[in-house]
């Protein structure tokens, strides 16, 4: 009886532990609904040539974009983007990967952050590998994502993401770069609550010749990014 | 009928044949003494190409490492497939840095002309040379044998004309070359004092790498001390002489084709007739009219101290 009691106890404790951890992170837009969003991008640069430096001034821009979901179709939901710039069409994917329209060839996309589509635990990291191209040369470069915290009565995630690129060095040219970041996944609705990226770029220019080495010049160059759903229209 | 049995109409042509190879060979071995000569003179005097070069190459570098990265990068700061295309422009605070090596480069051009200028015609041996064979003498004699009186009436201002197509030919001009240590130091300051300390940065890292290369060291003596020392004395001879109207009445057909020996020669005759229009030393135009100075004396005598002489041969 004690036996039966113990095993029944642990069966329960798993259940409950695996049952409040394990998340399903997929986006799910509704269709005719528009969800609105603000995007704030800033950039500066600067360099410095031994006594000599100078930095550009920050340039800051907001965008105010929403995206009305259309339907649903083949694994993919149809959705369209507008800003003030123009609208633009994208098939999405559950997993956050963008899926080209039918017929639709030679799509120029970015390094996505896709979600995992099993389970997902606290504290539990995944990763997210793709081989780049720059110029003739290929370079790995990954997302690496931790599920930092879940918040069970908003039912809000929280994803720390981090960059692993390797740039293109030799002896003349030393690089460093960073992109970093977290995001809010509101797991009722399947969409992006909040995400706020920082990415920093370092390079240093280096002369040598036999023995004797010389620094030359060094470029830097950081932007930040902040995504904000303001409103769901439409629900 | 007996030229076609013999080869003696040939033979006349095969010397002539021959006489015209001999002269292609000559003028083929004079173009390409003066062609090693040019090309000897522009490497002898540059001073410059090597340390740009180097910064030219080092700049195309790091435009084209960056310009790829931040490609990338671009990619790479988009994680999220719903958001619409960036819309900020890269901002590009090296652009500063390249505006300055466009100035620097424009600088040392310019340092490297008044170099070049400075060795090739600074001595004044140029000028005495020029002074000497007096070509635009010699050129118009044909005329004056043809039109007498005519060259005369324009010889000075044909000279004035010869003088600036060769300094057009030359790449100089009378007014910026008069002076060029003042030149020198007007090139200088067009750099700000931020822009010539890193200029002096450069140099010191140059010198470091490329211990064996001593253009630059010659070029930063040139530029420090250049424009505190006269150091192209003869350009002034070169580039505004004294212009006097020669005397071309008394030459007759005869005299103007009558062999010489002496090179000299048909210059003595000439000194002769202008001796006494040759005190004029003012840097105005001489607008005597022929004939006016007719003079006697035959003897080739050193002018008085103090005359400027423009058949100055013992100098």
């Amino acid at each position: 009886m004690n036996k039966f009691v113990s095993l029944l106890t642990a069966a329960v404790f798993c259940m409950v532990l695996s049952s409040a951890e394990a998340l399903q992170f997929r986006y799910s837009f509704q269709p005719g609904q528009t969800y609105d969003y603000q995007l704030s991008q800033s950039e500066n640069s600067s360099f410095s040539a031994y006594k000599m430096s100078s930095s550009a001034p920050a340039n800051t821009i907001n965008t105010d974009f929403s995206i009305r979901s259309i339907a649903f179709q083949d694994g993919a939901y149809i959705v369209d983007i507008s800003s003030n710039k123009g609208s633009v069409r994208r098939y999405i994917r559950e997993n956050g990967e963008i899926k080209g329209a039918p017929s639709e060839t030679g799509l120029a996309v970015p390094f996505l952050i896709t979600f995992p589509t099993e389970d997902w635990k606290v504290n539990e990291k995944k990763q997210i590998r793709k081989e780049q191209i720059i110029g003739n040369q290929k370079t790995q470069t990954a997302w690496n994502l931790l599920l930092k915290s879940f918040d069970k009565d908003k039912n809000i995630a929280e994803v720390l993401f981090v960059l692993t690129v390797k740039l293109p060095e030799d002896r003349m040219r030393k690089k460093d770069v960073s992109v970093k970041g977290r995001m809010l996944f509101n797991l009722t609705n399947g969409i992006i609550q909040q995400a706020d990226w920082n990415s920093s770029y370092q390079f240093e220019m280096i002369n040598r010749e036999m023995a004797v080495s010389r620094p030359l010049w060094n470029f830097s160059r950081q932007t930040s990014h902040s995504l904000v759903l303001k409103n769901i229209r439409g629900q | 009928m007996e030229f076609l049995t013999t080869d003696k109409p040939f033979a006349g042509l095969k010397k002539h044949q021959g006489a015209m190879k001999m002269k292609r060979i000559i003028f083929l071995v004079i173009c390409l003494i003066l062609n090693a000569s040019l090309a000897h003179g522009q490497i002898k005097f540059d001073i410059t190409s090597p340390f740009k070069l180097w910064l030219l190459n080092n700049e195309a570098r790091a435009m084209s490492s960056m310009n790829s990265d931040i490609g990338l990068l671009n990619k790479l700061t988009s994680p999220f497939s719903i958001l619409p295309g960036s819309e900020v422009k890269n901002a590009r605070a090296e652009e500063k840095l390249w505006n300055t090596h466009r100035k620097i480069y424009a600088v040392l051009d310019e340092i490297q002309q008044i170099y070049s200028a400075a060795r090739k015609y600074g001595n004044g041996r140029f000028s005495i040379l020029f002074k000497q064979s007096r070509p635009e003498i010699w050129a118009v004699i044909p005329l004056q044998i043809s039109r007498p009186g005519l060259v005369s009436l324009l010889a000075v201002e044909y000279r004035k004309a010869f003088h600036s197509t060769l300094l057009r030919t030359l790449e100089l001009d009378a007014e910026r070359d008069l002076d060029l240590p003042a030149r020198l130091g007007r090139v200088a300051k067009k750099l700000s004092d931020e822009e010539t300390r890193l200029l002096e940065d450069y140099f010191s890292s140059f010198s470091a790498l490329f211990t064996t290369d001593s253009s630059v060291k010659l070029l930063r003596s040139f530029i420090d001390s250049g424009a505190k020392k006269n150091f192209a004395p003869g350009m002034k001879d070169l580039l505004k002489p004294v212009f006097t109207a020669p005397v071309f009445a008394e030459l007759t057909v005869s005299q103007a084709t009558a062999p010489s020996d002496d090179p000299l020669a048909e210059l003595e005759k000439l000194a002769a007739f202008e001796e006494g229009s040759v005190t004029e030393t003012a840097e105005n135009e001489n607008t005597e009219t022929p004939g006016a100075n007719e003079t006697s004396g035959t003897a080739l005598e050193p002018p008085e101290p103090g005359t400027e002489d423009l058949f100055n041969i013992w100098d």
